[in-house]
C-alpha cells in the first residue's frame, strides 16, 4: 500500500486508498519535529511507499534556520550574492529593509579563475589556487560548500575541477554546484539558487534521515516544487527543489482531478488560513523560473503558483484615508480570529461567521465551537469607524478579500493572455468554498468544481504524483543551426544518462520529454515550449498570445534546453467511505446585499450522486463549507464532487 | 468619501492600479534592450480625459511627476482620435531627458474620449554625439534627436516617414524597433483591460470611483500635513560641476508648510549652465512629489494620483538649473540634479518632521554609457543609502529617484565586448554615526574594443551629508586605468575614448550617517 502525507502549518494530512476506498484524516502538525506527526499518525497503517510533501525546507528558509556553509565564487565577485539586483524592495519608503540575508561576508571565498561568455578560459584555475582554497576550507572546518563561478552554465570545467578536488580531500563534504543545480545564465539568480540549496541541505537531510530511520524498509519519495517527486536520496542532494513541495501537490492534484471529470482548463483556488494559492492549468502544469522566496530568487523550474496574503485569518482594518483594508497581516492559528475566543481581531472568518456563512457549531465537524458574539464585537468596532452597520462591514470585508483573490486569479490568467471564462474554478483548502461563487461571478467563470475532500486535497495530489527530474543547459544557439542544436540535445541526454548510471539506474526506465526556451535574439525573457519539429511556428503563436505580436524574419535564439525525466503513476479509480451525517438538513439565514436570505443547510454526507440543488444553500463538511449562492446551481457528481454552475446573469 | 463605500475604494484602487502594472509586465517581457528588459527603466500610467493621473506603475520615481506634466502639456495640442499614438521625448514638454521616449494613446469608448494610456521607456540610444546619448554635451542638439510631440500613429496608421527617419539616426535601429514594438504591445494591453473594465462597470460608477480615489488620497495627504511642523524651511546643497567648469552649483529650496498645502519654492537657483546637469521643470516636480509620497507612505499605502498633487505646489523660475529651457543640455538633470533636489528637500524637512527624515543617500545614479557608431549600452550603479532615524542605511542599492536593476554580468558579457573585472560593495564608505550610512559599490569595466565611454556622476567632491551629528558618506571616485598600469583619477562628468585593455573603475558614494555616536 501507498500513503501520501502533506505536512502543513497547522495540520498534517494523511491520504490513502484502501481497496479502492479513499481515506484521509488530519492530525495536528508538530512544527518542532514534523516527523513525529507522521510517525504517530501512520502507526496503525501498513504501507510500503510514502509520498511526502514537506514544508521543512520552506520553514527553515523563512525562519533563517538553515545550516552553515561556504560559498566559493569567482574572485572579485564575492558580493554578487549580497548586491543582488541593486534594487530596494519598496520605492516610496525611506525606512525600507531588505529581507535578512542567509549568508555573511565571511562565509564567501573568492577563487582566482575566470571563464568568458563563450566558455573560453580567460584565467585558468591553477593547482596552487585549488590548494590554497582547500587549506582555507580546512581551517574553517566547514564541510558544506556551494560552488558558483561566472559563466559556468556554458563551461562547467572549473566547477567540476574544484568539485573533484574537494571530494578527494574531504570525502564527507556536501557540495552544491551551480552548473549542476541550475546551469543557466544570470549569475545572481544561479548563485542564489545554489547557495539556498547548500543552506537548506543540512536541515532537510537531518529531517529525511529521521524519516528514513523511522520507516526502514519503506520506499520514501519527496515532492518537489515542479509537481513531481524524487527519491529520498535525490532530495537530500537537491534540497532547494522542495521549496514549494506542498502547494505543488495541490496544483498537480488539481490537474488530475479535473481531468478525471473531463476538464482540461482549470484555475485552482486554494484558500487557507493565512494565504491563498492560485494556479492556472491549461491542460498541463505551468512553470516559472522567476520564483522568489522571501526576496531571494530560485531559478529552477517550479510550478507557477501565485500566492496572495489573504486567507480566513486575514485581519481587517481602516486606514487614515478611511478605506477598509484586509490583510496582509493574519491572526494565524494563535491567537486566531476573534471567534476562536482568544483575540478581538476582526478577520475574514469572523465576517463569514457574522454573515451566517459559517456556522458556529458545525466547524471541524462540530468539534470546535466558534464564538459569534466575539466576532460581532470585533467587527462592530470597525463598523463604527466607517459609519456602516456591522453586517454591512462584514460584507465589505468579504468583498475586499475577494478583490485580493480575484486579482491573484487575474495575475495567472488575464495577465498571461488567458480568459478566465474558458476555465473552471477548482476550489479547495478550508476557506475556499465560502468565496468561490462570488469569485466566479466577478471573473465571469461559469463552472466551479469542488471535491468533498477539499480539506486534504494536496495530499490527494501527492498520492498520484509522478517521479520527475529536470535537467537543463543554457546554450545560446540560433534556432536555424540544427547541427549545433542536436549536438547539445545529445549532450543533455548524456548528462541525464550519467546521472542515472551513477545511481545504478538507467535512463531507459523513464519517459523523456525535451523542452526549449526560445526568444527573439536580443530579448531578455524566454518562452518555454515542448520540443517539436515546428518550433518556429509554435514560438510565434505563443509570442503573439503573450505579447500581441510576432516578428516574421527576426532570428530566434535557443537559450536553454531542458530534459524532463518522468516515471508516471497510474491513476486509480476510487470511491468514498460512507459516513453518516451528524445533523439533518435545516433552514438557516445568511446576510447578503439584499438583506437576510433563507438558506438550506445540508450535510455534505447526505448528498447523492446525480442530485441537483439550487442555491442558496450551505454544504457542510468536517473540514470545509461551500456557500452555494442564489444564482448558482449544483449537480452532485461521482464521489460527492460538486459541479456548480451559474444559471442566472 | 461621498457615495462610495469604504470597501469599494479598495476594490477600485486595485482594479485601476492593475492596468498600468500589467502594461509594464508586457513591456518588460517583450522588450529588446537590456535597459528595459533587465533594468526595467520605464513607467506606465493611466490618465483620465482631463489629463489627471488615475493610476501608475512607476518603477522609476523620476517619471512620477513628469508623466502628469507631459499629459498637461500635450493634451491640448492634439485633436485626439481613436487609435492615435502621440510620441515625444521633448524635455521641455514635460519630458525628462531625450532617451526617455513617451507614447500616449487616447482611449475611446462608444465614441467618447475617456482615458489616456501612457508608456515611457529609456531607450539606450537616441542619436547625438555620444553613444548612449548620455554624455558630456553643450546643447540639446548634441545630446540626441529631440522629438517634439507628434503623431506616431494617426487613427491606427503608422507615420512611416517619421519612424524610418528616426531609426536611421539612432545607433542600434534593430533594438529600437524591437523596443517600440514592446511599447505598442503595452498600450494595446492597457486598452484591452480598459474595455473589459467598462463592460463590467458603468462609466458613471467608474468615474465616481476615480474621483473618490483622488479625494481619498488627498484626505490622507492632509493627515500627513497635520502631523508636520508648520513654517518655512530652507536648505542648500551642491552639485560637483556641470562637467565643464569645476565649480560648485548650489541647489536651494524654501519649503512653506501650512495646514492644507506644501509649497516647494525653487525660484532662487542659478541660471541654466553649459553642461548637462540642467533639470527640466518636470524633473523638479517629480522629485518634490517623490519626497512627499514617501512621507505619506509612513501612514499607510495610498493610491498615487492627482489627489495628492493638488496639495503640492512647486515654484520654479524659467531658464534656471531646476527649470531648464531650450537649448540647454539636460541628460544629467534627470539622473543627477534630481537626486540633489531630493537631498535639499529632505534637508529642509529634517526641521519639520525630524523623526521621518534620513541622512543623504548616494546622491548620484552613477551613469555610465559606452559604445561605438553601431551600438550603445547604458547602465547606472547604485550606492549607499543614508542612515535613517533608528536604522542603518542599506548598502549597494539604488536610492530615491531611481530603482533600476543591474544588468547581470553574464548577460552584459554575452551582448557586448566588455568584461566586468570586479563587482563589490565599497566597504567603509558609509558615513559614521549612531546609525551608519550604507556602503557604495565598486564596478570595474575592461574594454575589449576601442569605444567611447561617458560618465555622468556626482558627489565626487561633496559626500552625502549626515544628520544630527552623523558623518557624511565617502564621496565617489572614477578612475581610468590605461593598459592596466597607469591609474588616472577622472572628474565627475566625462566623455572619452578607450582602447582595448583599458579599464574604468567606478566607486560610488556611501550614504550619510545619522546621529552622533
Amino acid at each position: 500500500m501507498k500513503v501520501s502525507v502533506d505536512t502543513g502549518g497547522t495540520f498534517t494530512d494523511i491520504f490513502f486508498l484502501e481497496e479502492g476506498v479513499l481515506k484521509y484524516y488530519k492530525v495536528p502538525s508538530n512544527p518542532k519535529n514534523p516527523a513525529l506527526s507522521i510517525i504517530e499518525s501512520s502507526k496503525s497503517l501498513s504501507f510500503e511507499t510514502l509520498v511526502h510533501g514537506t514544508t521543512v525546507a520552506t520553514n527553515a528558509f523563512l525562519e533563517r534556520k538553515g545550516g552553515k556553509f561556504l560559498l566559493l565564487t569567482t574572485k572579485g565577485f564575492e558580493d554578487v550574492i549580497f548586491i543582488g539586483r541593486q534594487v530596494r524592495p519598496k520605492l516610496y519608503d525611506f525606512f525600507v529593509e531588505k529581507p535578512p540575508h542567509f549568508l555573511t561576508e565571511e562565509e564567501v571565498l573568492g577563487v582566482s579563475e575566470r571563464i568568458g561568455p563563450k566558455g573560453e578560459i580567460i584565467k585558468p584555475l591553477t593547482e596552487e589556487e585549488i590548494k590554497r582554497v582547500l587549506k582555507e576550507i580546512e581551517k574553517r572546518g566547514l564541510l558544506n560548500i556551494a560552488l558558483s563561478f561566472l559563466h559556468s552554465y556554458i563551461n562547467p570545467f572549473h566547477e567540476k575541477l574544484f568539485e573533484i578536488a574537494l571530494r578527494e580531500s574531504f570525502p564527507k563534504v556536501e557540495i552544491s554546484v551551480s552548473s549542476d543545480i541550475l546551469p543557466e545564465f544570470r549569475e545572481y539568480e544561479r548563485t542564489s539558487t545554489t547557495a539556498i540549496n547548500a543552506y537548506l541541505l543540512p536541515v532537510l537531510k537531518k529531517y529525511l534521515d529521521t524519516l528514513e530511520k523511522s520507516f526502514p524498509e519503506k520506499e520514501i519519495f519527496i515532492q518537489q516544487s515542479n509537481g513531481g517527486f524524487i527519491t529520498l536520496d535525490e532530495a537530500k542532494r537537491y534540497a532547494v527543489h522542495t521549496i514549494l513541495s506542498g502547494p505543488a501537490g495541490g496544483a498537480y492534484g488539481g490537474l488530475i482531478f479535473a481531468k478525471s471529470f473531463g476538464f482540461e482548463r482549470v484555475i485552482t483556488f486554494d484558500m487557507g488560513g493565512t494565504s491563498t494559492d492560485v494556479c492556472l492549468l491549461d491542460g498541463a502544469l505551468p512553470f516559472t523560473k522567476e520564483y522568489q522566496i522571501d526576496g531571494f530568487p530560485i531559478g529552477i523550474s517550479v510550478i507557477n503558483i501565485y500566492t496572495v496574503g489573504a486567507g480566513g485569518g486575514s485581519i481587517a482594518h481602516v486606514d487614515v484615508g478611511g478605506a477598509l483594508k484586509v490583510g496582509p497581516i493574519s491572526a494565524g492559528a494563535d491567537p486566531g480570529p476573534a471567534c476562536y475566543g482568544k483575540s478581538l481581531l476582526p478577520t475574514v472568518t469572523d465576517a463569514n461567521l457574522l454573515l451566517g456563512r459559517l456556522l458556529p457549531d458545525k466547524f471541524y465537524g462540530g468539534k470546535i465551537r466558534l464564538d459569534k458574539e466575539r466576532s460581532f464585537r470585533a467587527i462592530s468596532e470597525l463598523a463604527g469607524k466607517i459609519g456602516l452597520s456591522p453586517l454591512e462591514t462584514a460584507l465589505g470585508i468579504v468583498k475586499v478579500a475577494n478583490t485580493h483573490m480575484s486579482k491573484a486569479i487575474s495575475k495567472v490568467s488575464v495577465e498571461k493572455g488567458f480568459d478566465p471564462k474558458e476555465f473552471i474554478l477548482l476550489c479547495f483548502g478550508g476557506a475556499g468554498g465560502l468565496h468561490a461563487c462570488s469569485l466566479a461571478r466577478e471573473l465571469g467563470i461559469l463552472k466551479i468544481l469542488v471535491p468533498k475532500f477539499a480539506g486534504a486535497f494536496s495530499a490527494f495530489g501527492l498520492y498520484f504524483a509522478n517521479y520527475l527530474k529536470d535537467f537543463s543547459k543554457s546554450i545560446f544557439v540560433d534556432l536555424k543551426d540544427i547541427e549545433k542544436l542536436s549536438f547539445y540535445l545529445d549532450q543533455l541526454r548524456k548528462m541525464a544518462q550519467e546521472y542515472y548510471q551513477k545511481r545504478e539506474r538507467s535512463l531507459e526506465e523513464f519517459e523523456m520529454e525535451y523542452l526549449v526556451d526560445l526568444r527573439y535574439k536580443g530579448q531578455g525573457y524566454e518562452i518555454t515550449i515542448p520540443y517539436t519539429e515546428d518550433l518556429k511556428e509554435v514560438f510565434e503563436r505563443d509570442h503573439e498570445r503573450l505579447y500581441g505580436y510576432f516578428l516574421k524574419n527576426y532570428p530566434i535564439e535557443v537559450v536553454t534546453l531542458r530534459l524532463r525525466v518522468r516515471k508516471d503513476t497510474p491513476f486509480e479509480e476510487f470511491r468514498l467511505e460512507e459516513k453518516t451525517s451528524f445533523f439533518s438538513t435545516f433552514e438557516g439565514e445568511v446576510f447578503t446585499e439584499e438583506g437576510f436570505k433563507k438558506v438550506k443547510v445540508i450535510s455534505w454526507e447526505a448528498l447523492r450522486e446525480g442530485e441537483i440543488l439550487k442555491g442558496p444553500a450551505l454544504l457542510i463538511e468536517d473540514f470545509t463549507t461551500f456557500y452555494l449562492e442564489e444564482d448558482f446551481v449544483l449537480k452532485v457528481l461521482k464521489n460527492k464532487t460538486l459541479l456548480v454552475e451559474r444559471w442566472r446573469n | 468619501m461621498e457615495k462610495l463605500k469604504a470597501f469599494q475604494l479598495e476594490i477600485f484602487n486595485k482594479l485601476l492600479a492593475s492596468i498600468p502594472e500589467e502594461m509594464g509586465v508586457v513591456l518588460r517581457r517583450s522588450a529588446f534592450s537590456p535597459n528595459i528588459r533587465e533594468r526595467a527603466d520605464f513607467s506606465c500610467a493611466l490618465f483620465d480625459a482631463k489629463g489627471e493621473l488615475v493610476s501608475q506603475a512607476s518603477h522609476i520615481p523620476v517619471h512620477l511627476g513628469a508623466m502628469p506634466e507631459t499629459m498637461k502639456e500635450i493634451l491640448p495640442l492634439f485633436d485626439w482620435k481613436e487609435e492615435d499614438i502621440v510620441i515625444t521625448n521633448d524635455p521641455f514638454s514635460g519630458g525628462t531627458h531625450l532617451p526617455d521616449i513617451t507614447l500616449i494613446k487616447p482611449f475611446f469608448y462608444q465614441g467618447k474620449l475617456l482615458f489616456f494610456l501612457l508608456v515611457r521607456a529609456h531607450h539606450s540610444d537616441v542619436g547625438g554625439k555620444v553613444p548612449g546619448s548620455m554624455g558630456l554635451c553643450e546643447s540639446l542638439e548634441d545630446e540626441g534627436i529631440r522629438i517634439l510631440p507628434t503623431y506616431l500613429c494617426r487613427e491606427g496608421r503608422l507615420n512611416e516617414a517619421f519612424f524610418k527617419d528616426f531609426l536611421k539616426r539612432v545607433r542600434n535601429p534593430y533594438e529600437r524597433e524591437g523596443d517600440f514594438r514592446a511599447m505598442f504591445s503595452s498600450l494595446e494591453r492597457g486598452k484591452m483591460r480598459l474595455e473589459e473594465l467598462l463592460k463590467r462597470y458603468s462609466q458613471e460608477t467608474l468615474f465616481e470611483a476615480i474621483e473618490a480615489l483622488k479625494n481619498y488620497s488627498e484626505k490622507a495627504f492632509l493627515e500627513l500635513l497635520k502631523r508636520m511642523q508648520k513654517g518655512v524651511f530652507t536648505f542648500t546643497d551642491y552639485l560637483d560641476s556641470d562637467g565643464y567648469e569645476n565649480v560648485d552649483i548650489p541647489i536651494r529650496v524654501k519649503i512653506h508648510l501650512t495646514e492644507d498645502e506644501v509649497v516647494a519654492d525653487f525660484r532662487e537657483n542659478p541660471s541654466q549652465v553649459r553642461g548637462p546637469v540642467n533639470a527640466p521643470r518636470a524633473v523638479t516636480v517629480s522629485a518634490s512629489y517623490y519626497v512627499f509620497i514617501a512621507l505619506l507612505n509612513t501612514l499607510g499605502e495610498f493610491p498615487i494620483n492627482q489627489g495628492i498633487f493638488r496639495r503640492i505646489k512647486v515654484l520654479t523660475k524659467p531658464k534656471t538649473v531646476v527649470s531648464a529651457e531650450y537649448p540647454a543640455p539636460v541628460s544629467a538633470g534627470n539622473v543627477e540634479t534630481s537626486q540633489r533636489i531630493v537631498d535639499v528637500l529632505l534637508g529642509a524637512l529634517h526641521e519639520a518632521i525630524p523623526e521621518l527624515i534620513p541622512a543623504a543617500s548616494c546622491g548620484s545614479m552613477n551613469n555610465i554609457s559606452f559604445g561605438n557608431e553601431e551600438w550603445a549600452y547604458y547602465e547606472t550603479i547604485g550606492g549607499g543609502m543614508g542612515a535613517r532615524p533608528g536604522k542603518d542605511g542599506l548598502s549597494a542599492v539604488h536610492t530615491h529617484m531611481t530603482n533600476t536593476m543591474n544588468t547581470p554580468i553574464e548577460a552584459l558579457e554575452q551582448a557586448f565586448p566588455v568584461r566586468i573585472e570586479r563587482y563589490a560593495i565599497r566597504r567603509g564608505s558609509g558615513g559614521e554615526g549612531k546609525f551608519r550610512g550604507g556602503d557604495g559599490i565598486i564596478r570595474e569595466y575592461l574594454f575589449l574594443e576601442p569605444m567611447v565611454v561617458s560618465l555622468l556622476t556626482d558627489r565626487r567632491r561633496h559626500g552625502p551629508y549626515g544628520l544630527k551629528g552623523g558623518f557624511p558618506g565617502e564621496p565617489g571616485k572614477n578612475y581610468l586605468i590605461k593598459k592596466g598600469i597607469e591609474k588616472i583619477e577622472l572628474s565627475d562628468k566625462n566623455t572619452f575614448k578607450v582602447e582595448p585593455g583599458d579599464k574604468v573603475r567606478i566607486e560610488t558614494p556611501g550614504g550619510g550617517g545619522f546621529e552622533k555616536k
